[in-house]
């Protein structure tokens, strides 16, 4: 008995430390509001806007990146496929840019109904979603 | 017991790594910090090495102590606002060595932002002002590869602190993002060593940086008006030429204004490039300073390069100062010639730095890096008493010639 509760608890840590750190490839999208007049962007464009390299669509209209928290898959394929920056280099990335006071990190969200939530809201916002979360609501810009 | 203990750990494992940037206090406001932990040893007993110049006069780590943490050690702690959708305010305190042993904390930034356009925000109140290309967070050092700025550029012309505006405009051109920042103010008070203090009037600056794929281009500019406020300047230099100027010494009476750091004219020029490519990166930058007064135009610049193996970076750096003033003054009276050319020599800094070091990312928010500075001094125009670098609280000897001297620094910075 004492044993079983060994593995339990040990498996139950090596998976807790781990799940960080093992990808579900899952692909992702790139998607707006559905009644956002925005089409289509390309890889560059969505990557300066989650960077706040730039703070508008083409059109010249606001764009408010949504990021979703960095323990999501979606989080680390779109930083992958994306902006190409590992967790550290996005740290120090987002560091330079908040203790300069010249910018802030995007809003978070945890989950990707979360997300198709808040984008229903604002045809401003801007997110990634798992490409099977995909709904009605949303309408894909950007798929990497 | 084993199997608490491993879900104790595991438990603190992820305690201890936040998902978040910051400690969201409610009501949009957030704080932020940074720091580091840093411990250096120098090889040379004759001297104290700084990490830059608005570091004290005594009490770093060679003479003083051969052991300190004093040169990098520092915490920073900064809260935001999002007042509206356009508006916010930031400060920001920084503690960590300054002049005269005091860790009391500065207020870094205190500032109000607005979004004029989607791409143009306003800045106004105390700012850090951008005239390098590190110049903002420069105490960061979680945000950078190395242990510390190269201290020959971030020397140069280290206003840490400006009351004024900026802009920060950031248009889109093809596939060319642009920065462009000019900003105004006027830095007032500076500390500097020996009881000195700058004030830089209207300070009228501006930089603009291109960035296309992996590279970044930058260039900068400002000029303002200097004041240096020396009580050594007063009794060393002011003083005896005023005496003798009143003994009928022309050209002592000449000089004493055309020297003067009274309100003139100054500039800082910088060029800087990088390149990275997530794997890979090298970025120099190269700055010159020019001014109208006693303090003497000097050229500095730097280079650093390295790679990224999975948490690991090892990097190398070079780094050089050089003054490009008049080695001495031979236009007056033997004593007027004297006082200026010591004036001069007083100034030169002349050195460079080969740098090698290893940074180890040991969580997302938490680096190690354990760094080895091999720094050359050198007197300028080979006149004793000018070989002390950047070195503080010399000796004679160590100013009379040239200086070899290894750093050996470890430090862990954070953020959150």
């Amino acid at each position: 008995m004492k044993t079983i509760t060994l593995i339990n608890s040990l498996m139950l840590s090596v998976t807790l430390l781990l799940s960080s750190t093992i990808v579900h490839s899952e692909p992702i999208v790139i998607v707006v509001s559905a009644t956002s007049p925005v089409s289509k962007l390309d890889k560059e464009q969505v990557a300066n806007l989650f960077l706040g390299k730039s703070s508008s669509f083409p059109d010249g209209s606001a764009a408010m990146p949504i990021e979703q928290t960095d323990n999501t898959a979606a989080h680390e394929e779109f930083h992958k496929q994306v902006t190409e920056k590992s967790a550290s280099q996005l740290k120090s990335y987002w560091s330079k840019m908040i203790f300069s006071g010249k910018g802030t990190a995007p809003k978070e969200v945890s989950s990707n109904a979360e997300l198709l939530k808040l984008l229903a809201s604002n045809p401003a916002m801007i997110g990634y979603i798992d490409k099977n979360a995909v709904d009605k609501t949303v309408k894909v810009i950007f798929a990497p | 017991m084993i199997s608490k203990t491993l879900c104790r750990l595991t438990v603190l494992l992820i305690a201890l790594t936040p998902d978040a940037y910051a400690l969201d206090l409610g009501h949009d406001v957030s704080l932020k910090g940074f720091g580091t932990l840093g411990i250096a040893n120098s090889s040379t007993g004759n001297a104290d090495f700084v990490a830059n110049n608005t570091q004290q006069f005594t009490g770093g780590v060679g003479r003083t102590n051969s052991l300190g943490i004093s040169p990098d050690t520092k915490v920073g702690l900064q809260i935001d606002w999002q007042a509206t959708s356009r508006l916010s305010i930031t400060s920001q305190a920084v503690s960590k060595q300054g002049m005269e042993n005091s860790w009391v904390p500065e207020l870094q930034m205190a500032f109000a932002k607005f979004k004029l356009l989607p791409d143009l925000d306003i800045r106004a109140g105390r700012l850090r002002p951008a005239i390098y290309m590190l110049s903002d967070y420069l105490d960061v050092n979680y945000a950078n590869p190395w242990i510390r700025p190269p201290s020959e550029l971030y020397s140069s012309a280290s206003i840490t602190r400006m009351e004024g505006v900026d802009f920060l405009y950031r248009p889109q051109t093809g596939p060319v993002s642009w920065l462009i920042q000019p900003y105004f103010g006027t830095a007032n008070n500076i500390p500097a060593l020996n009881n000195t203090s700058y004030t830089l009037k209207n300070m009228l600056g501006g930089n603009i940086s291109a960035s296309l794929d992996d590279f970044t281009l930058r260039a900068g500019y400002v000029h303002d008006y200097l004041t240096i406020n020396s009580p050594l300047y007063n009794t060393q230099v002011a003083l005896p030429l005023n005496t003798l100027c009143k003994r009928g010494d022309k050209v002592a009476c000449a000089e004493l204004p055309a020297i003067a750091a009274d309100g003139k004219d100054s500039s800082y020029t910088s060029v800087g490039a990088s390149w990275d490519n997530g794997n890979y990166f090298i970025s120099g930058e190269y700055g010159w300073l020019t001014s109208k007064s006693y303090l003497p135009t000097s050229t500095q610049g730097y280079i650093t390069g390295g790679a990224r193996f999975g948490k690991f970076t090892p990097y190398i750096m070079y780094s050089q100062v050089g003054n490009n003033s008049a080695k001495s003054f031979t236009g007056g009276s033997p004593l007027t010639n004297t006082v200026i050319t010591a004036l001069y020599d007083n100034f030169t800094n002349d050195q460079d730095t080969k740098t090698l070091g290893l940074r180890y990312d040991i969580l997302k928010n938490i680096d190690i890096k354990a760094q080895w500075d091999r720094i050359d001094t050198a007197p300028a125009f080979g006149l004793p008493g000018t070989g002390q670098g950047m070195f503080v609280n010399a000796t004679p000897a160590f100013k009379n010639g040239a200086n070899t001297v290894d750093i050996f620094s470890v430090a862990v910075d954070f953020v959150f």
